[in-house]
C-alpha cells in the first residue's frame, strides 16, 4: 500500500536551501498533483520522493516504513519522467521487462506482465518495435508500461504530458486518470499546468519557492484559495486582484475576482471601463478592460458572443458572493 | 616468448588488474568503507557518493601525473644541471648560456615563429575558402572527403611523400620530383635542390603541413558554414548585401568562434612540430626547429642539460596559448 | 530557397572544389602510382611512368627487406592495446565527471585538456631515462603505456563529450528500475555509448598509429611500428622510389581506409569535442 509521509523534509544544493521544513501526509490510494511555476521546487520534491536526492534532513516514510535512506531502487516506487527515459537501444518488451529482470522474476511471469500491461495500454503490436520507432503518446504508454509491471507502492509522473501536443495531452491525460480508477494506487503528478492539477487531482498541493502554499481538493483551491499566490495561480484566465479604496470598502487589502463572476453590460452596472482587446472564442468572449481604477487591467469572461471592440466602453458587475478578501500579507480573511 | 605475445600478455594484465581495481574499490567503499546500513546510512551514503567520483578518477589522474608532473619537474632540474661521470653537478644557468650563444638556437627559435606566424593562419585561410567554396555543393562532399585525406596521415608519412616531390636529379636525368618536373616544364633553367635553398626551404616544409591540416580546416569550417541559419542569409540578400558583403560581414563573424578553434588547435600542432622537420631535412641547411634542436642535443650531442633547457624553452612559449585555450574552453562550459 | 548563388556559379565552384580536391590528392595518388611500377620504370619522367607496366614487386621487395609485416603488427599492438587500456581507465574517469559532476570536475577537465597540449619534449628525457632504467627502450610494452598516457586526455574528454549527451533522466530510470551501478553501466550506459565509443576508439587508434615523436625516440629495430620504420627508410639516400613509395603507402593505407570513414570522429576529437 502506498501512504507516503514526509516528516520536516529539507534539501539543500550547497548554501541553497530548495526545500525548507516541509510536512506532507499523502493517503494511500490518493491521485496528488505537485503543482506551481518552474523553479518552485516541486520536481525536486519528486526526486526526494523517488530517492533520486539525497535529503539534507527530516524523514521519509513509505508504509510507514522509514525510507529516507533507501536507495530508489528499494522504495517499491515506479515514476515515469518527463522524457520517458526509455532505453533507446531495447525493444518495448525489453523496457518493460528491465526492472523485472534486475528484480530477478522468472522469465514466464515477465511475459505474462508485460502481455497484460501491453493489452491495458494498447502497445501489443509494438513490442518489438524500438521506442524511436514509436510515436510521442506509445512512447509514454510505454514509460508507463514499465511503471505498471513493478507493482509500485506508488507512481510518480514528473511532467509527463510537457512532450505532447495539446490534442494528445488531453487524451493522455484521460488515459492517466482512468489507470488510477482501475489500479487506485497512490500516484503523485508533478505539472506547471493548473488545468492537469485541477483536472487530474484529488488533491492538489501548490508550491512556491519549495513552500507549501496550499494543499486542498481542487475545488477547495479554486473556491477558498488560502492567499493571493494560490488565488492567482489557480485558475483561468486569471484572477483580477483590487486594491485600493475598492478593497477598503470590504474590509481588505486586496479583493479578487475571478473574470467568469464579472458581469459585463454594455448599458450599466457598478464598475465602468474601456475594452482594449476583446478575445472571440465562440463559446466565451474574454475582454480587456482598462481604465476601471481598479488595476491596470480586468479581465472578464462573458459567455458566448458579445459585441464590442476596441475603445468601446463596457460596464462591469462583480458577483458579490463571490469575492475573495485578503489582508496586506496577502492571506484570505474569512 | 616472442616479445610481440608478452606485449600483448601485458596490455592484458593490465586491462584486467584495472577492471579489478575499478570493481573492488567500488565493493569497498559500499561494502566496508561506507555501509549504507546502520544508524549512520544517510550520512554515509552521501561519503560514499563524494568519493566515488575521485576513486574512479584516480587511475587516469594518477596515469597522467607520472606522465607529467615527475617528468616536468625532472626537466626544469636537468637544465641546471651537467652530466659528469657518475652523476650529475650543479650548472647553475650555464645552459641556458651555453644555449643562447649557439646561433642553432637562435635559428630554431626563429624559424618557430616563422611557422607559427604562416602554417596557422594558412591552413586556417585555405580551409575557409575552400569551405565557402563548396558551402551547400551536392558534388562538394566527396571533393572535401578526399581534401581531408591527407588529415589521416601521420607527419612522417607524409614527409616522405614530400620528399619524393621535392626530389632533385642532376640536371640531365629525368627529373622524378614532381616539383622539378614542372619547374622545369615552366622554363626553369635548372633543376634545384629544393631542401638547401635558405628560406624557401623552411616554406616547403610547412606546406607539408599546409597539406595536412587545410583539410581539418575545411571540415570544421565547412560545418560551421552549414550551421549558420539561413535566415540571417537571406536577410543579408533581401538587404542587398553583395556576396563578399555576405561573406565578410554575415558570415565570418558568425563562424568566428570555430575560426579561433581551429587556429589555436594548429597552433599548439605547430609549436610541437618535429616529425616534419626531423624526416625532412632533420634541421640542416637553415630549417631548425626547437624540438629538433632538442632532440640533437639530447641524442646526438649527448648534451642533457642544453636539450633539456631547451626544452623548457618550448613549454615557456606554449604556455601562454595553453592557458588562453584553456580560458575559452573554461567559458565555453558555461 | 532564395540564394544568390547561380547554377553557373555552382558549376564553377564545384570544379574548383575537384581541382582543389585533386591537387590535394595528388601527392598520394602520385606515390600510389610509384609504387606499382619497377624500380627502373619509376625514375623515368611522370608521363612515361604511367604508361610504363604496372607490377607489385616493389611490395614483395619491400617486405622481403625489411619485414614490413613486424612493423606492421608493432604497429597494431601499440595502438589498439595502448587504445583498449586506455579507454578501460577513462571510462569510469569520464562517467564520474559526466554524471556526478562536482565542484572540481571543470578543474580535472581543464587539467586534462592543458596536459594534452604540453608539447612532449618537456618530458622527453626523464621518460627516457626511466625506461633506459627499467630496460624498457625498444620495447611495445612501453609505447603501449606512454602511448595510452599521452593520449588519455583526449579518450576521457571524447568519452565525456559523448556521455554528457546521454539524458542523466535515463540512467536515473535505471536506477529507479533497480539497476545497481554495475548492472546501470552495463546495460544502460555501455550500450548507448557504443556509437560514441566506436569512435574514440577510432580516433584514437589513429592518434596512436599516427604517433611519431615518441615512437622515433624510444625505439629502435625491434619494437618499431611503421612511422618510425618509413622514417628510417627515407633516410638510405633515395634511390629506390618504387619501394620507398610501396614502403610509404603500406604505412598509410591502413589509416587512410580508416581516415576515410572518421572524419567526424577525427575532428572532434581533435579539436576536445568544441566542434562535433
Amino acid at each position: 500500500m502506498g501512504r507516503i509521509t514526509l516528516d520536516k523534509v529539507t534539501k539543500a544544493f550547497g548554501e541553497v536551501e530548495v526545500i525548507p521544513p516541509l510536512d506532507l501526509t499523502i493517503d494511500d490510494g490518493e491521485f496528488v498533483v505537485f503543482v506551481g511555476p518552474s523553479g518552485c521546487g516541486k520536481s525536486t520534491l519528486l526526486r526526494l520522493i523517488a530517492g533520486l536526492e539525497d535529503v539534507s534532513s527530516g524523514e521519509i516514510r513509505i508504509d510507514k516504513q522509514p525510507a529516507t535512506h533507501l536507495p530508489p531502487a528499494k522504495r517499491g516506487l515506479a515514476m515515469v519522467f518527463q522524457s520517458y527515459a526509455l532505453y533507446p537501444h531495447m525493444s518495448v518488451r525489453k523496457n518493460i521487462a528491465f526492472p523485472m529482470k534486475m528484480a530477478g522474476i522468472p522469465e514466464a511471469e515477465q511475459n505474462r506482465k508485460i502481455e497484460d500491461a501491453a493489452r491495458v495500454l494498447n502497445l501489443t503490436d509494438y513490442l518489438d518495435r524500438r521506442p524511436g520507432q514509436l510515436s510521442g503518446g506509445q512512447r509514454q504508454r510505454v514509460a508507463i508500461g514499465r511503471a505498471i509491471v513493478r507493482e509500485p507502492a506508488a507512481f510518480l509522473f514528473d511532467e509527463p504530458l510537457s512532450n505532447l501536443d495539446a490534442a494528445l495531452r488531453v487524451g493522455m491525460r484521460l488515459e492517466i486518470s482512468e489507470l488510477h480508477e482501475r489500479l487506485k494506487t497512490t500516484m503523485i503528478y508533478v505539472t506547471h499546468d493548473q488545468v492537469e492539477a485541477m483536472t487530474m487531482a484529488d488533491k492538489i498541493v501548490v508550491l512556491q519557492k519549495g513552500v507549501i502554499e496550499q494543499v486542498g481538493s481542487p475545488l477547495e483551491l479554486y473556491n477558498a484559495p488560502r492567499n493571493i499566490f494560490v488565488a492567482g495561480f489557480i485558475g483561468s484566465p486569471k484572477m483580477n486582484l483590487i486594491e485600493g479604496a475598492e478593497a477598503a470598502k470590504h474590509d481588505a487589502h486586496t479583493i479578487g475576482i475571478r473574470p467568469e463572476h464579472l458581469a459585463a453590460s454594455k448599458d450599466a452596472g457598478e464598475w465602468k471601463g474601456t475594452v482594449t482587446v476583446s478575445e472571440h472564442l465562440g463559446s466565451d468572449t474574454y475582454l480587456h478592460v482598462t481604465e476601471t481604477g481598479l488595476a491596470d487591467t480586468m479581465t472578464v469572461r462573458v459567455g458566448g458572443e458579445f459585441g464590442v471592440k476596441h475603445g468601446d466602453t463596457v460596464f462591469l458587475t462583480p458577483d458579490a458572493t463571490k469575492i475573495h478578501r485578503f489582508d496586506a500579507q496577502g492571506l484570505r480573511i474569512g | 616468448m616472442h616479445p610481440a605475445i608478452q606485449a600483448v600478455l601485458t596490455v592484458g594484465v593490465a586491462v584486467i588488474a584495472a577492471i579489478a581495481y575499478f570493481y573492488l574499490s567500488n565493493l569497498l567503499l559500499d561494502r566496508v568503507l561506507f555501509p549504507a546500513r546502520g544508524k549512520n546510512a544517510g550520512r554515509n551514503i552521501n561519503r560514499a557518493n563524494m568519493i566515488r567520483p575521485w576513486l574512479f578518477l584516480f587511475p587516469a589522474l594518477f596515469a597522467l601525473c607520472l606522465y607529467l608532473a615527475y617528468p616536468v619537474v625532472e626537466t626544469i632540474r636537468l637544465s641546471f644541471t651537467d652530466r659528469v661521470p657518475g652523476g650529475y653537478e650543479w650548472a647553475g644557468t650555464s645552459n641556458y648560456q651555453q644555449m643562447l650563444r649557439e646561433p642553432k638556437f637562435w635559428e630554431a627559435l626563429r624559424n618557430n615563429f616563422f611557422w607559427l606566424l604562416v602554417v596557422p593562419g594558412l591552413s586556417t585561410l585555405f580551409g575557409l575558402i575552400i569551405a565557402q567554396l563548396t558551402d551547400r555543393l551536392s558534388w562538394g562532399n566527396i571533393a572535401k572527403s578526399i581534401i581531408f585525406m591527407p588529415m589521416a596521415i601521420s607527419f612522417v608519412g607524409a614527409s616522405v611523400i614530400f620528399k619524393l616531390i621535392y626530389d632533385y636529379r642532376p640536371a640531365g636525368e629525368e627529373q622524378i620530383g614532381i616539383l622539378n618536373a614542372v619547374y622545369l616544364a615552366l622554363g626553369g633553367a635548372e633543376p634545384q635542390t629544393w631542401l638547401t635553398i635558405p628560406g624557401l626551404n623552411n616554406f616547403l616544409l610547412m606546406v607539408v603541413l599546409i597539406w595536412i591540416q587545410t583539410g581539418f580546416a575545411m571540415v570544421i569550417l565547412s560545418a560551421a558554414l552549414r550551421g549558420i541559419p539561413e535566415e540571417t542569409i537571406e536577410a543579408a540578400i533581401v538587404d542587398g548585401a553583395n556576396p563578399f558583403q555576405i561573406f565578410f560581414k554575415i558570415k565570418v563573424p558568425q563562424i568566428m568562434p570555430t575560426i579561433m578553434v581551429v587556429w589555436t588547435t594548429i597552433t599548439i600542432l605547430v609549436l610541437k612540430i618535429f616529425d616534419i622537420v626531423f624526416a625532412m631535412t632533420n634541421g640542416q641547411w637553415g630549417t631548425q626547429v626547437l624540438a629538433n634542436y632538442m632532440y640533437d642535443k639530447l641524442f646526438r650531442a649527448n648534451d642533457w642539460g642544453v636539450g633539456s633547457a631547451s626544452a623548457m624553452v618550448i613549454m615557456l612559449l606554449v604556455l601562454p596559448i595553453l592557458v588562453w585555450n584553456v580560458r575559452q574552453a573554461r567559458k565555453e562550459m558555461r | 530557397m532564395a540564394r544568390a548563388v547561380t547554377t553557373q556559379r555552382k558549376a564553377i565552384n564545384t570544379l574548383i572544389a575537384w581541382i582543389v580536391g585533386l591537387l590535394i590528392f595528388f601527392p598520394i595518388l602520385w606515390i600510389f602510382i610509384l609504387s606499382f611500377h619497377s624500380e627502373g620504370d619509376a625514375i623515368k619522367s611522370p608521363l612515361e611512368v604511367i604508361t610504363s607496366t604496372w607490377t607489385f614487386e616493389s611490395y614483395a621487395t619491400v617486405q622481403e627487406r625489411s619485414n614490413y609485416f613486424r612493423h606492421f603488427w608493432n604497429s597494431v599492438v601499440i595502438s589498439v592495446g595502448s587504445t583498449v587500456l586506455g579507454l578501460i581507465i577513462a571510462v569510469p574517469s569520464a562517467w564520474a565527471m559526466a554524471f556526478v559532476p562536482g565542484k572540481r570536475t571543470k578543474d580535472v577537465l581543464m587539467w586534462m585538456l592543458s596536459t594534452k597540449m604540453l608539447p612532449p619534449v618537456g618530458v622527453l628525457l626523464p621518460i627516457y631515462l626511466i625506461c633506459q632504467n627499467l630496460g624498457l627502450l625498444d620495447t611495445r610494452i612501453a609505447l603501449v603505456f606512454i602511448l595510452m598516457m599521452i593520449n588519455l586526455p583526449i579518450i576521457i574528454w571524447m568519452l565525456y563529450t559523448y556521455f554528457r549527451e546521454i539524458p542523466g533522466e535515463i540512467l536515473e530510470a535505471a536506477r529507479m528500475d533497480g539497476a545497481s551501478l554495475r548492472e546501470e553501466v552495463i546495460y544502460v550506459l555501455l550500450p548507448m555509448a557504443v556509437p560514441g565509443i566506436a569512435s574514440t576508439l577510432l580516433l584514437n587508434i589513429i592518434l596512436a598509429w599516427n604517433e611519431a615523436f615518441w615512437t622515433l625516440t624510444l625505439t629502435a629495430a625491434k619494437a618499431a611500428p611503421l612511422t618510425a620504420f618509413i622514417a628510417s627508410y627515407s633516410s638510405p639516400e633515395g634511390l629506390f622510389y618504387a619501394k620507398l613509395s610501396a614502403a610509404s603507402i603500406m604505412a598509410i593505407a591502413p589509416i587512410l581506409i580508416m581516415g576515410w570513414f572518421s572524419q567526424k570522429q577525427l575532428v572532434r576529437g581533435l579539436t576536445f569535442g568544441a566542434v562535433k
